[in-house]
């Protein structure tokens, strides 16, 4: 058992919209205060929870319930304890240690992101660090992150990577195709919202508590497919927003695909036990 | 698992070099080359009252120039400030005749050739930046020059 520290750099390319709401009609990103020799400022960065959920127990689990043959075969229960974390529905919660165990050893990926079954809280051992942008702004943060490897000079502020983005969706009034249609004004759509540019760079990482390496290979596997899948954070991904170019800071590629490779093997040697264990959590 | 790229990983290195695309161009600026900057698109935008197209409405005069800015440094890539002075003079019609025989534009253009080209990038910037302040600037030290000319 060891504890893993993978830090990571994400560089957008394309508009980055992780948005907190609106205001108005236009829909804002998420800030977080950060308190400045200059001040508290408000600044942009990725939410654990979205980096958690987009990079790491989506992509993963997809690939396991693939790789189970589970598609069409798991109840909506089940579903959402392996993709969303599940939740405690019943009153006779408990602590059944023989079924963590079980779970532990069956299912790599669970025992980073942890869940929830009807009757027992399962804890997971991966922490996930915000995306912090890198600004002159987050320095002090940045400096504790990747000590040493900043440079001396002075960063971009962070209005600098935020900008605004406007669209319009048509309306087929135009078309005059419409059997009901009386008028032929179109009634034409605007909408806009604040974005991160093109090129911002986010730092951000992933702390594997008490892990082994079959957890660090499901981390990594996860990561890629994510990866390979478009890499997308935030929302706005079907009008090409949100997509990130990851880059590993600790971990060569040689080690990456050995501890995937590991991972991955092991995942299809259990995979009737790990159903087994599944159908019988739900049963 | 051929199928799904490895991800990239970065040596310290060649992280360091990817966060160099973000170094603030601006701070490299001493802050003489900063006051130069300000000075000289001052300078600049009070000019164009002057060779302002004698076709275009003059009551609207500081609006049209605002915009003429404006769509110049969004036209602009990069640090090419004759582009940009030929944006700047097509959008408020500017009379060719005028222009050519303005000393002071001439000291403007002659100015930004002898810096390099992070300050001529800083300068374009500026107006991207700053449109507001530089046109009230402007519009003083011109005021200020008709009345003295009266």
């Amino acid at each position: 058992m060891n504890t893993w520290t993978v830090r990571c750099l994400s560089e957008a390319v394309s508009p980055i919209t992780h948005t907190s709401g609106t205001a108005g009609n236009v829909s804002v990103i998420a800030r977080e205060p950060v308190v400045t020799d200059r001040g508290v400022v408000f600044l942009p960065f990725l939410s654990g929870n979205a980096m958690r959920h987009r990079l790491v127990r989506e992509p993963g689990m997809r690939w396991l319930i693939a790789a189970y043959e589970l598609g069409g075969k798991l109840s909506l229960d089940q579903l959402n304890f392996l993709m969303h974390g599940g939740n405690l529905t019943k009153s006779t919660a408990r602590e059944n240690t023989k079924r963590i165990a079980e779970m532990h050893r069956l299912w790599p990926l669970l025992r980073l992101v942890g869940g929830s079954l009807p009757d027992q809280i399962l804890a997971g051992c991966l922490d996930v660090w915000r995306g912090v942008l890198v600004c002159e702004e987050n320095r002090p943060c940045l400096e504790r992150i990747i000590n040493g490897l900043l440079p001396e000079e002075k960063l971009y502020p962070a209005e600098t990577w935020i900008s605004e983005y406007q669209y319009t969706r048509g309306d087929a009034a135009k078309t005059g195709m419409a059997k009901d249609q009386l008028v032929l004004d179109s009634n034409l759509m605007i909408y806009s919202g604040q974005c991160v540019n093109r090129g911002a760079m986010f730092v951000h990482g992933f702390v594997l508590k008490h892990c082994t390496e079959l957890e660090l290979g499901a981390l990594f596997w996860s990561l890629r497919l994510w990866q390979a899948t478009g890499g997308t954070v935030g929302g706005m991904a079907a009008k090409g927003h949100g997509r990130l170019k990851l880059y590993l800071l600790d971990y060569d590629e040689k080690k990456q695909e050995e501890l995937c490779q590991k991972y991955t093997q092991y995942a299809l040697e259990v995979k009737d036990e790990a159903v087994a264990w599944l159908q019988e959590c739900f049963a | 698992m051929n199928q799904v790229p490895l991800i990239e990983g970065l040596t310290p290195e060649q992280f360091r070099q990817k966060l160099a695309g973000l170094l603030d161009p601006r701070e490299q600026l001493t802050p003489q080359h900063r006051q130069e900057i300000k000075d000289l698109a001052i300078k600049f935008v009070a000019v164009l009252p002057a060779v302002f197209g004698e076709g275009l409405d003059r009551l609207t005069m500081w609006e049209k120039i605002a915009s003429a800015l404006e769509v110049a440094f969004a036209k602009t890539a990069g640090a090419d400030h004759e582009f940009f002075i030929e944006q700047v003079m097509k959008g408020i019609l500017a009379d060719r005749a005028k222009a050519s025989a303005n000393q002071q534009l001439a000291e403007v253009i002659a100015t930004l050739e002898q810096w390099g080209t992070e300050q001529r990038h800083a300068w374009i910037n500026y107006f991207g930046t700053h449109l507001v302040p530089v046109l009230v600037h402007a519009r003083n030290q011109w005021t200020r020059r008709k009345e003295k000319s009266k």
